[in-house]
């Protein structure tokens, strides 16, 4: 586990024990009030994506407190996590299809309100079989794909054939279909829902009215072209930055680092590897401090360089990285220091960090 | 701690994505260690960067070829070993900043613990340090031979740093300490002609520390890809190497050692030769781009794409694979790896042996 030397509240950020994972709550409130209030207008309803930060804490400040709003998991482990936190409306990612997840499935539908998204007829037949005769009712969205190359039922007869077991098993409750989106799918939000809705209507499908399309978002994919009314957005990292990951100015999380070692000019030495900072996705970006550049990162440093040769720089100096990507990042930490005007007020946990299975 | 419930079980029956240790191939690795150090001077340090886990550290102890320490990267991985039982911990980088000189100066008093540094001014703050903590620690100057990251850039630099911490209080000059790397798929001539060379850059600053009459006890240098070449050349006392002990994909060329850690999967759906698997980027990682290689499938199952919770794979023939099928993945670099997972499920002759928490799991500090 992560072990940094506790800085008292109050403390200023810049004297935190590094590497160290930093969010800044003021920030945080006013991108979830602009995010907020961009999908109401839209007519849609915001369901927290947890996963990607995997805090507790983090996901009160989405839901005002309020702990019977629904949010989303990637996985029935994080659910879990989150249920014993006192959250009850959850809607699930793809448990996997084995005896084991199933039954643990089973158990958390008997004390919390479920949703699960499901990808394929295998996935939907094994959960049959485990809740068969059960009493209980699990409620699932279908999660359509718009290629073969992405997870989710292309729409087609796998798609007809599964809908039609949903409505003769009386434990399953078909709720919608989640639908995801990113920067580079081809096809707007609103064709493909229109698209999925002459689907259900030509084949005489039964689309309650209680029913939405849950549409899993990007951070950067555009969604204010969507215009149906049964529409949730599913989203996370809109906290950290919703607009453009390089966007310095909308930020509101980095990794603090510090200059460990000066061995020449022009070049500097971080304690922030790829075990603090997620490059999975691309090198991290250095806030404030132009033209510093990341060069490479090994797994425990970082190598900062500037173009234009010396910097005012030195050892024991603080650098802020914002990372490629938030979700892989906070997945490295099991405590989020909680920052207002530069200062520490408050340390949270890193509640479902690592609940992969 | 949890009632390990796994124990016993056969692979296909845990939950996935979970990392698993191959017992059998990481004995092999273990072996082709206190094998080839048995009769040598030089001695295996292992590095505890990547296996993160005083237990398994331990059992390279055990079995044989190190010198009874290991090597840390942060204060807090050191902390670990130390309260894991092992009190030799060399610290292969620098440690900045007044709080973490100040624990490092107390984890002083725990154990014979030694550390690298490259700037004078850092020399000075641990040795007060360690004077107003009443501790010694262990100084070793490293050494920049082939990777330009840290580590003085010529004998002189390293000589004058050797000088100042043999004459400050409460710390103790021990010697130098470089790392090194290959990049590609090296033959062992290479390995050698590379390994000599870049290792020969640190032995020059030996030279000249003790051309100022001041002992160099340890030359600390060597990793996996010179495991083999550091105890050919007689000045280097110990090897620092990581690698060998879970392997990578990135480090195939050691033939002599396996692959021991991997990512067990479930097959989620298959569907025109699309194979979705339900391991992604926070039970992989992908650095810089390299994807993970599905054993016995290596060529014929290739990573399409890798997102958060899942990832897609295609091939171009009928694998008689189903939804349920379980596939072991193998990453390009452990490190990255073991730092995502809280334990190691580890299986010998298909069962599970027993369940090992990764207690230095996230100690970057």
């Amino acid at each position: 586990m992560e072990r940094p030397i506790p800085a008292p509240l109050n403390s200023p950020v810049s004297d935190l024990d590094t590497p160290a994972l930093v969010v800044d709550k003021d920030q945080v409130m006013t991108n979830h009030k602009v995010f907020s209030a961009k999908i109401l207008d839209i007519g849609s309803v915001l369901i927290p994506d947890v996963s990607i930060h995997s805090s507790v804490g983090i996901t009160l400040m989405q839901t005002g407190g309020d702990r019977n709003s629904q949010i989303h998991c990637r996985t029935l482990a994080c659910a879990e996590i989150f249920n014993k936190n006192g959250f009850s409306n959850i809607i699930i990612d793809q448990p996997a299809p084995n005896e084991e997840t199933l039954t643990r499935l089973k158990n958390l539908s008997r004390i919390a309100s479920l949703k699960i998204d499901i990808s394929n007829s295998y996935g939907i037949t094994e959960i049959v079989k485990t809740i068969n005769k059960s009493g209980i009712t699990v409620n699932v969205n279908l999660s359509i794909a718009q290629s073969i190359k992405s997870r989710g039922f292309i729409i087609g007869n796998e798609l007809l054939t599964t809908i039609s077991l949903i409505n003769a098993t009386k434990e399953l409750s078909l709720t919608g279909f989640t639908i995801e989106f990113g920067q580079d799918d081809p096809k707007s939000i609103s064709n493909f829902i229109e698209l999925l809705k002459r689907f259900i209507t030509n084949n005489s499908l039964q689309f309650e009215s209680g029913n939405h399309f849950d549409i899993h978002l990007d951070s950067v994919a555009d969604f204010t072209n969507i215009t149906e009314s049964n529409v949730n957005v599913v989203n996370g990292d809109y906290l950290f930055n919703y607009v453009n990951q390089a966007n310095g100015e909308k930020n509101s999380c980095w990794v603090l680092s510090t200059v460990m070692s000066h061995p020449e000019s022009g070049r500097w030495y971080l304690d922030c590897g790829q075990k603090a900072i997620s490059t999975d996705r691309g090198f991290p970006k250095i806030i404030n401090e132009a033209p510093l550049e990341i060069e490479t990162m090994s797994a425990e440093h970082g190598y900062a360089f500037s173009r234009t040769g010396e910097h005012p720089i030195k050892l024991g100096d603080r650098i802020k990285l914002i990372p490629a990507n938030y979700a892989d990042t906070f997945n490295l930490y099991d405590f989020i220091n909680i920052s207002s005007k530069d200062r520490l007020t408050n340390i949270l946990r890193v509640d479902s960090r690592g609940a992969l299975n | 701690m949890n009632y390990r419930s796994e124990i016993g079980l056969k692979a296909k029956n845990l939950t996935t994505p979970r990392l698993i240790i191959d017992m059998e191939a990481l004995d092999n690795n273990f072996n082709v260690i206190a094998d080839i150090y048995k009769d040598t001077d030089c001695k295996m340090r292992q590095h505890a960067k990547n296996i993160k886990c005083p237990e398994i550290l331990h059992q390279q102890i055990n079995t044989g070829g190190t010198n009874g320490g290991v090597c840390a990267a942060k204060v807090s991985e050191a902390e670990l070993m130390v309260e894991g039982g092992i009190t030799d911990v060399l610290i292969t980088s620098q440690i900045v900043g007044k709080e973490k000189i100040r624990r490092l100066a107390y984890l002083g008093k725990r154990g014979n613990i030694k550390v690298c540094v490259d700037n004078a001014d850092n020399i000075k703050q641990i040795s007060d340090a360690c004077t107003q903590a009443n501790s010694r620690l262990g100084i070793l100057i490293e050494v920049n031979t082939n990777m330009n990251r840290a580590g003085v850039r010529n004998a002189d630099q390293g000589a004058d740093l050797a000088k100042l911490a043999d004459s400050l209080p409460a710390i103790d000059f021990l010697g130098v300490m470089s790392h090194q790397t290959i990049s590609g798929n090296p033959s062992k001539n290479d390995r050698f002609e590379n390994g000599k060379s870049a290792i020969g850059i640190c032995l020059d600053v030996k030279h000249k520390i003790e051309d100022y009459g001041i002992e160099v006890q340890i030359v600390s240098s060597g990793e996996t890809y010179t495991y083999d070449v550091a105890p050919a050349m007689e000045e280097v006392t110990e090897v620092e190497g990581g690698t060998y002990a879970l392997m990578g994909t990135t480090t195939r060329y050691m033939e002599e050692f396996d692959v021991a850690a991997k990512v067990l999967t479930t097959i989620t759906d298959v569907r025109e030769g699309f194979y979705f698997i339900d391991a992604g980027y926070k039970a992989l990682g992908g650095p810089l781009g390299i994807v993970p290689a599905v054993e016995n499938y290596e060529d014929t199952l290739i990573f399409q794409s890798i997102h958060d919770y899942h990832s897609v794979l295609k091939s171009n023939t009928d694998l008689g694979l189903k939804p349920g099928s379980l596939l072991k993945l193998h990453s390009s670099q452990t490190d990255i790896l073991v730092n995502r997972w809280d334990e190691f499920t580890c299986l010998r002759d298909g069962l599970v042996e027993k369940v090992i928490e990764i207690t230095a799991r996230g100690c970057h500090n």
